[in-house]
């Protein structure tokens, strides 16, 4: 290998890459749009659902208990007519998520001191959801049930012995370490470090390289003394400056505008983002290896960086609950050990003592799939 | 003569042009063996995959205890904080090395069960407890702060004293009905959500690439001379791709959601697929307009992207739509998705009729239309 043969492919691929106005534009501003939008956008936060009351009881008590709900940001009243809100059509259309539905009785079950008995029907088709509203249902419930008992023991309303410990009989306090008011946006925008760059520099470097077996550009390259190595090379050092740069300007993006703290070591960091983008290329000149077509490569490349992103990174949701075998298939990429080490190194500062495993993952994962792609990167093609 | 045989005879011939580019596209995608292998993976072994899908949930989640009281109390409740959920773990009474273990990421969490903590239970005071969660994923630490409450709700009422006033005081109790999912079988929602993922990206993809891919080789110089119009041209591209995509998609949910995961079908078949073919032009129409827009494939693959990946991201398969601010909700009714979205968990799911899901149907619909204007023109103004 001839390190001034890879420079010069190199630099060819640059000074196309910045002949391309829109294309350079795109492959700098896309990652960031993307951040943007999906940290805004990508809430798990409960906020303005809608939820349609059925009050059978219309009295003072059960509004109140009713407005108790709608009084949160997490909620808000949603219309429906009784009759399409019995038949379920609000949760049917999507309308509401929750119809909460209060008895004939209330009151009067509140005032003898019979359990009042209330009726939550949550829309469990989006189950992740579901989970969180249930959540925050029965958090608002338990506030409710201390007012209401607070006041009714101040009223005289109860011989006990100690107010305070039948109003509230066990009292937890807690505190949230890194992310203390809990905002899904500080959770969420280090992570799209990880989307964004699995998405990026796998598409440039397939399409880079299927380009030129399509156009037959790749024939220069066969008849000439160039090796695919160094060939494949020159595709990957432009690629990965590209995507080692976006990783740069992201992180900065998610520290500055949405605030989030940064808690790690910068340098461990930036390693870490360049064994990334290293190895997410190496996935995309694994695809551009084995198909013709651009269409195909832009297709699967995407499609790819979609699955390991919902399915195999634990982004959604932490992959312990995963079944073996998507567990197993994470382990074939990248994502899921970056995702751990963005997590770790932003909010909690944790090091490399802890991520070696990880970093170590990183590493082989680039090689490995270095190795594979250049194995099966042929410069004749049979197209 | 009259004109109406005239008028027939020319929309037959036009028809039957629009079909043989139809049928050009198939076979043009049938050779490319990568893609069409690509292509039945995403509706058949990924949406196999997809049932298996993480969920969001607490799975023996290391919880530290740090018991000052060491009563029978405490014993109960370091008994009830146990699997699934959790997994609880005495730790040692020491606040650097707690600290060390929650920034590991070792622990999620550490309770702190202070000294008297049984004998306020049992003389009816307030018992503190002291949680800390590692919330650098604030759904987990806000899941761990919310089920151990729950417990520990729980563990009071069992241990308050006999015939204590709590008893006739005011209480409402609060049940939870999750309705169409009444387990919350994650793979029901994963499967769909995927499912609408898929049909997405492919509809907005292979149209995209497929016309780019005409422009860049210069064959679409060959379709202009030809006695075709603009329109017969994109609606070929858009037609060939969704009855792809509607292939795809009667496999995916038929056979390997339906028929070997036990998703239900609660609504009508045939509502359901032919929303799904409306959506697929919908989407294919997006991809044309794209095209337009780029001269390579590389441009058309980033463009493509700006465009997918808010749309399966924020049209609320994936999230709360009702929680984003309201410029990225008003931007969102531009993305057919989040009609498709309603369409597809009402009548797989729900048993919605044609009447609920009229309007969402509608304005995809409408939306699809304006595709189709655009990309045409925009078409027809890049070529002439």
């Amino acid at each position: 290998m001839k390190l001034a043969r890879v420079l010069a492919l190199a630099g060819k691929e640059a000074r196309e890459v910045r002949r391309d106005r829109l294309y350079l534009l795109l492959a700098f501003v896309l990652p960031l749009i993307l951040l943007v939008v999906f940290a805004y956008g990508m809430t798990t936060d409960v906020e303005g659902i809608g939820l349609v009351v059925i009050d059978e009881d219309g009295t003072p008590a059960s509004r109140r208990y009713a407005e108790g709900f709608l009084s949160t940001r997490h909620f808000v009243h949603a219309r429906a007519d009784a009759a399409a809100a019995r038949g379920e059509t609000a949760l049917i259309d999507a309308r509401a998520r929750v119809v909460l539905w209060i008895g004939p009785h209330f009151e009067r079950d509140l005032n003898a001191g019979r359990p009042a008995e209330v009726l939550a029907q949550i829309d469990g088709a989006f189950t992740t959801s579901a989970r969180t509203i249930h959540g925050y249902l029965e958090a608002i419930n338990a506030q409710t049930n201390a007012e209401l008992r607070t006041e009714t023991v101040a009223a005289g309303g109860a011989r006990a012995p100690s107010a305070a410990g039948v109003v509230a009989p066990v009292q937890l306090q807690t505190r949230f370490l890194y992310n203390p008011e809990l905002r899904s946006v500080v959770t969420v925008a280090p992570s799209l470090l990880m989307l964004v760059l699995l998405l990026v520099p796998p598409l440039l470097i397939a399409v880079s390289v299927v380009r030129e077996k399509e156009s037959g550009a790749i024939f220069n390259i066969a008849s000439s003394t160039v090796t695919r190595l160094e060939f494949l090379l020159g595709k990957l050092i432009p690629v990965v400056a590209i995507g080692v740069a976006n990783g740069l300007l992201l992180w900065v993006v998610v520290i500055v505008w949405f605030g989030v703290p940064f808690r790690g070591s910068v340098p461990q960091f930036a390693l870490a983002i360049v064994l990334y983008v290293l190895a997410t290329s190496g996935l995309g000149l694994l695809v551009s290896a084995t198909v013709r077509t651009q269409q195909a490569a832009i297709i699967i490349t995407t499609i790819t960086a979609v699955i390991v992103a919902v399915q195999f990174a634990g982004m959604f949701a932490p992959l312990e609950t995963a079944s073996p075998v998507n567990r197993a298939l994470a382990r074939l990429f990248p994502a899921a050990d970056f995702l751990a080490i963005v997590r770790g190194m932003y909010l909690r500062g944790a090091g490399i003592d802890i991520f070696w495993p990880e970093l170590l993952a990183l590493v082989a994962y680039a090689v490995l799939v270095l190795a594979l792609a250049h194995a099966l990167f042929h410069k004749r093609t049979t197209a | 003569m009259s004109g109406l045989p005239q008028f027939a005879r020319g929309a037959g011939r036009w028809l039957r042009q629009v079909a043989a580019l139809v049928g050009k596209e198939w076979r043009q995608l049938l050779r490319d063996t990568a893609l069409v292998g690509f292509v039945v993976f995403i509706f058949t072994l990924d949406i196999l995959i997809a049932a298996g899908a993480p969920e969001l949930d607490l799975r023996s989640a290391p919880i530290g205890l740090i018991d000052r009281d060491g009563s029978v109390a405490s014993r109960e409740l370091a008994g009830r904080l146990r699997a699934p959920y959790f997994d609880v773990r005495a730790v040692a009474d020491d606040e650097a090395q707690v600290a060390r273990a929650l920034e590991r990421g070792q622990l999620r969490a550490v309770l702190t069960v202070p000294h008297g903590f049984e004998r306020a239970l049992v003389r009816g005071e307030t018992a503190q407890v002291q949680l800390v969660v590692e919330a650098a994923d604030s759904n987990l630490g806000y899941l761990v702060a919310s089920y151990t409450e729950r417990i520990l709700a729980l563990l009071a009422s069992d241990l308050a004293p006999a015939g204590a006033a709590s008893d006739t005081l005011p209480e409402v109790r609060l049940q939870a009905r999750f309705r169409f999912n009444p387990a919350l079988t994650e793979a029901w929602y994963a499967t769909i959500s995927e499912l609408l993922t898929m049909l997405t990206v492919a509809s907005i993809l292979l149209p995209a690439a497929a016309m780019v891919r005409e422009k860049e080789r210069g064959t679409i110089e060959q379709l202009l001379v030809s006695p075709l119009s603009p329109l017969q041209i994109v609606l070929a591209k858009v037609v060939a791709m969704a009855g792809v995509v509607l292939v795809g998609s009667t496999v995916a949910v038929g056979l390997v959601m339906h028929g070997l995961l036990g998703v239900p079908f609660a609504g009508s078949p045939l509502l359901f697929f032919s929303l799904v073919a409306l959506y697929a032009m919908t989407a294919s129409g997006l991809g044309v307009v794209a095209a337009t827009f780029a001269r390579s494939s590389g441009q058309v693959g980033l463009i493509v992207l700006l465009l997918v990946m808010p749309i399966i991201m924020l049209s609320g398969t994936w999230n709360l739509r009702e929680s984003m601010p309201d410029w990225l909700q008003a931007a969102i009714y531009l993305s057919p998705l989040r009609y498709m979205v309603d369409i597809a968990y009402g009548v797989l799911l729900k048993g919605a009729d044609l009447a609920t899901v009229a309007k969402p149907a509608a304005l995809m619909v409408m939306l699809g239309l304006a595709f189709l204007v655009v990309g045409t023109a925009r078409f027809r103004r890049q070529f002439r």
